[in-house]
């Protein structure tokens, strides 16, 4: 089907980036391009009485590689829990927790997502990433390469060698096709794999290297925003699930608060799932809820943006992270009945698995998921603040109506807290917020936020010149009062016409099509000498510590078919 | 009580009859009874292809009765998800009889084959016959089997026998095969007869008792005897030795064996 030139009237336009803020408009596409003017001929598109927004940008979401094909694996079950057979234009969809990439892609889009990044990719396993990736139509995607228990990165950060450590990060980007910069428990997995512990604090010192968390958060940071990536350095955090580790976490974030940010953005690190890394301690050394320390500093420090990683209770889902020591502690927390994997990738990084259902009368788990919205609820900048659920740690992103639906109603927040474990009442201070978002908030922290901190310029906004990724929900907002009618919500966020690139993906709430979606990647080296000079070590390190050699790590460009390079822009 | 007889007529190599329950069934009219769908392989055919259909069924799945009469071990998914009403089989069955159901009864007269009553929530299966593997227990990969209900078994039945059983009731009045009870959380498993290898492997919590003889893991250890003990309101005369584990996953399983 060619991209038609088309015309969508009579919608309710909410557009944050460009200060459209529900207002009526007409929204013109030409050439998969957003237009300020159509020829006569262009399709009409009849949205009166929905909210027409751009396409949702999913900024973490667990969705290929070893690791999800390692939670497909050991949740057999889950295959039976969602399954819809081929039809004429749609292939079979299996899975509800870690489905298909096929049943991924097409969920993301009947959600109005048109845009999705996975964001832990271990850089040896890039090749199997990607050919899973090809495998999840329609959406638009990227990947962050893991850097904080590299070896290399190891050696360039006690050095304090900056610029040999830009040079790497910029190769690494190249070689793999990487975006964005991920730190998984800065040194945590490498204690684990060789010294079978973890790091506490930010200032552990790792033996071998003499190096500490702090270092190498300060040393990725800075190479990072004097490199220019679009994206600032994507951190989880050291004491992922442990009791008290909110103050971990505030440490994490001061260690980079002094180092400059690129001048073309403000943020200089990004805290994701928050949720996991946001548990206070109480007087009894039980969990408590530590959303107003990190509120706190999340509302006086701009540099920083989070994400959420809201649990969904009651959902059997998979905690899979690139944190080996994280994932053994829960698969010994859980009991005998949990399964679990745990690995290592040679001289970069590990990872684990274990399947989970939170359940809603444990404690624990209640206040987990009290602890996403409750931070939320508190950030006040929104455009800092981004709606996931970790997919699949904290639970599907199936689940994003109801999470939206907790945070535009009351009512909704209060009917759950009645249902979940009672600790959330004395432990959390979820029953006293009052804020309600409104749907321009949540459209800031589902497209135009994550967009904005993705340095993704051609999405998460309807001006000329964008993408034309729009997603249509069936919702009057001057019809249905929202606070008053969560179910609603829940309903309605299923998009009712999703339209990509110019195309239409999505008619009457169902998928009519699927296309191949662009990756965005990285293809720079760093200066001349610096590059050099970097790479004559690299060689050494790799003849010394990689099973495979040198010239065999670079992904070929076949695996990125349909690539849109974004550049690099060096500050001197 | 209200009644539907499907007579096989014509043999497939596979039939998957999970509509043919009360539930899909009650308030069918006869012209609806003719087309209800099954499945032949991967194909979908009208029952009345494979069955003679005669009867009425009633206005609730509870006053009806579903008579499969010259059944086959190629038919297989009978009674699946059933949550009330009677489901009699004369003849022999496949696999996942009673699979997930949450109520009513199953009777087959004849044998049945694998992953009967898997994860079932209630009601009752009796099997006049043996039955095969993984009776009562978990879908393969997954860790929740069998949560309450009962299931009768008058023959033998194989292996994995109330695999992460968590509830319920499985009386088993012949020989049971290895691994019984295997990783089972909760519920209760009796064996007249006797139990093969490693029964009651990983066992955390729960129950089982084994009338005849079996061999004792080293991971249990002995715990007391019993002169009598009541299953349900029924007694059963011993002596019993009880023996507690499996200490391999520090379970506190309870393994009566009569002396
Ligand atoms: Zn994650």
């Amino acid at each position: 089907m060619m991209a038609e030139s088309m015309i969508i009237k009579g919608g309710i336009v909410y557009d944050p980036l460009n200060g459209v803020k529900g207002e009526k408009t007409d929204i013109m596409i030409k050439d998969g391009v957003i237009v300020s003017e159509v020829p006569s001929d262009a399709k009409e598109v009849d949205a009166s009485g929905k909210i027409v927004a751009p396409g949702g940008v999913e900024m973490h979401a667990h969705v290929a590689g070893p690791k999800v094909n390692a939670g497909r694996t050991l949740l057999p079950g889950d295959f039976r829990r969602y399954y819809v057979p081929k039809t004429d234009s749609l292939r079979a969809l299996v899975g509800y927790a870690v489905p298909t990439n096929y049943t991924t892609g097409v969920k993301y889009t009947e959600l109005g997502f048109t845009t999705v990044f996975e964001p832990a990719m271990a850089p040896l396993d890039a090749r199997h990433t990607f050919e899973e990736l090809e495998d999840m139509p329609n959406a638009d995607k990227a990947v962050f390469p893991v850097f904080g228990n590299n070896w290399f990165v190891f050696d360039c950060v006690k050095d304090n060698d900056i610029e040999k450590l830009k040079a790497f990060i910029a190769w690494m980007m190249t070689e793999t096709k990487g975006y964005g910069i991920k730190i998984v428990n800065p040194c945590g997995a490498y204690m684990w794999a060789h010294h079978h512990s973890n790091v506490t604090s930010v200032d552990d010192v790792v033996p071998e290297y003499d190096v500490t968390p702090r270092q190498v958060l300060r040393g990725l940071a800075q190479a990072n925003e004097e490199l220019g990536l679009p994206h600032t350095i994507h951190v989880h955090a050291n004491m992922l699930g442990r009791v008290g580790n909110v103050s971990t976490t505030l440490d994490t974030l001061k260690c980079v608060e002094d180092i400059k940010p690129h001048p073309s953005r403000e943020q200089v690190i990004h805290l994701t799932h928050l949720q996991f890394n946001c548990f206070g301690e109480d007087e009894n050394h039980r969990i408590c809820s530590g959303a107003e320390d990190l509120a706190e500093y999340i509302n006086s420090h701009p540099q920083v943006s989070a994400d959420l990683g809201q649990v969904i209770v009651d959902v059997p889902t998979c905690t899979m992270t690139s944190d080996g020591p994280a994932e053994f502690f829960i698969h010994k927390a859980l009991g005998p009945k949990a399964k679990w994997i745990n690995g290592d990738v040679e001289a970069e990084c590990g990872g684990g698995i274990v399947p989970i259902t939170y359940r809603s009368n444990n404690p624990f788990n209640a206040i987990q998921w009290a602890i996403g919205i409750e931070t939320c609820l508190l950030v006040k900048d929104p455009w800092r603040v981004v709606i996931t659920t970790d997919h699949p740690n904290g639970g599907p992103a199936w689940y994003y109506p109801r999470v939206i639906s907790w945070l535009m109603s009351k009512k909704a927040r209060d009917k759950m807290i009645e249902t979940v474990h009672k600790s959330v009442q004395d432990k959390t201070s979820l029953v006293n917020l009052e804020r309600e978002y409104t749907w321009e908030e949540i459209l800031i922290c589902t497209r135009a936020g994550p967009a904005k901190l993705l340095g993704l310029k051609s999405k998460g906004h309807l001006g000329e010149g964008a993408h034309a990724d729009v997603a249509i929900y069936p919702i009057d907002p001057e019809k249905v009062d929202m606070a008053n009618q969560p179910e609603e919500i829940e309903k309605k966020l299923w998009a009712d016409m999703v339209i990509k690139d110019g195309k239409f993906l999505v008619k009457n709430g169902k998928t009519i099509t699927t296309e191949r979606g662009r990756t965005y990647l990285i293809n720079q080296y760093y200066k001349d000498e610096e590059h050099k000079r970097m790479l004559k070590d690299l060689k050494e390190h790799f003849q010394k510590w990689y099973s495979i050699t040198f010239n065999n790590y670079r992904i070929q460009d076949v695996f990125a078919p349909r690539p849109q390079t974004v550049s690099i822009n060096p500050i001197s | 009580m209200y009644q539907v007889s499907f007579k096989l007529k014509k043999e497939a190599p596979r039939l998957e009859i999970d509509t043919l329950t009360p539930d899909c069934l009650c308030l069918c009219s006869a012209e609806e009874l003719k087309s209800v769908k099954i499945w032949r392989g991967k194909k979908e055919v009208p029952a009345s292809e494979h069955f003679e259909v005669k009867g009425e069924p009633g206005p609730t799945p509870e006053e009806t009765m579903v008579v499969i009469e010259n059944c086959k071990p190629f038919v297989h998914y009978a009674g699946m998800f059933m949550s009330g009403g009677i489901l009699k089989i004369k003849g022999s069955c496949g696999n996942y009889i009673g699979s997930r159901m949450t109520g009513g009864l199953i009777e087959v007269e004849g044998n049945v084959g694998d992953m009967v009553g898997e994860e079932m929530k209630a009601g009752k299966i009796v099997v006049k016959g043996n039955a095969g593997n993984y009776l009562g227990s978990a879908w393969w990969g997954d860790t929740t089997g069998m949560t309450g209900g009962q299931i009768v078994v008058e023959g033998n039945v194989g292996e994995m026998c109330g695999q992460w059983m968590e509830g319920g009731y499985i009386r088993v009045k012949g020989n049971a095969g290895d691994f019984l009870g295997v990783k089972q959380v909760r519920g209760i498993i009796l064996v007249e007869g006797d139990a093969g290898y490693c029964c009651g492997a990983g066992m955390t919590y729960g129950r089982i008792l084994v009338l005849g003889n079996v061999e004792i893991l080293p991971t249990y250890e002995p715990d007391g005897t019993y002169e009598q003990l009541d299953i349900l309101d029924e007694i059963f005369k011993g002596p019993f030795q009880l023996y507690k584990g499996d200490g391999a996953e520090d379970g506190k399983g309870d393994l009566y064996v009569r002396k």
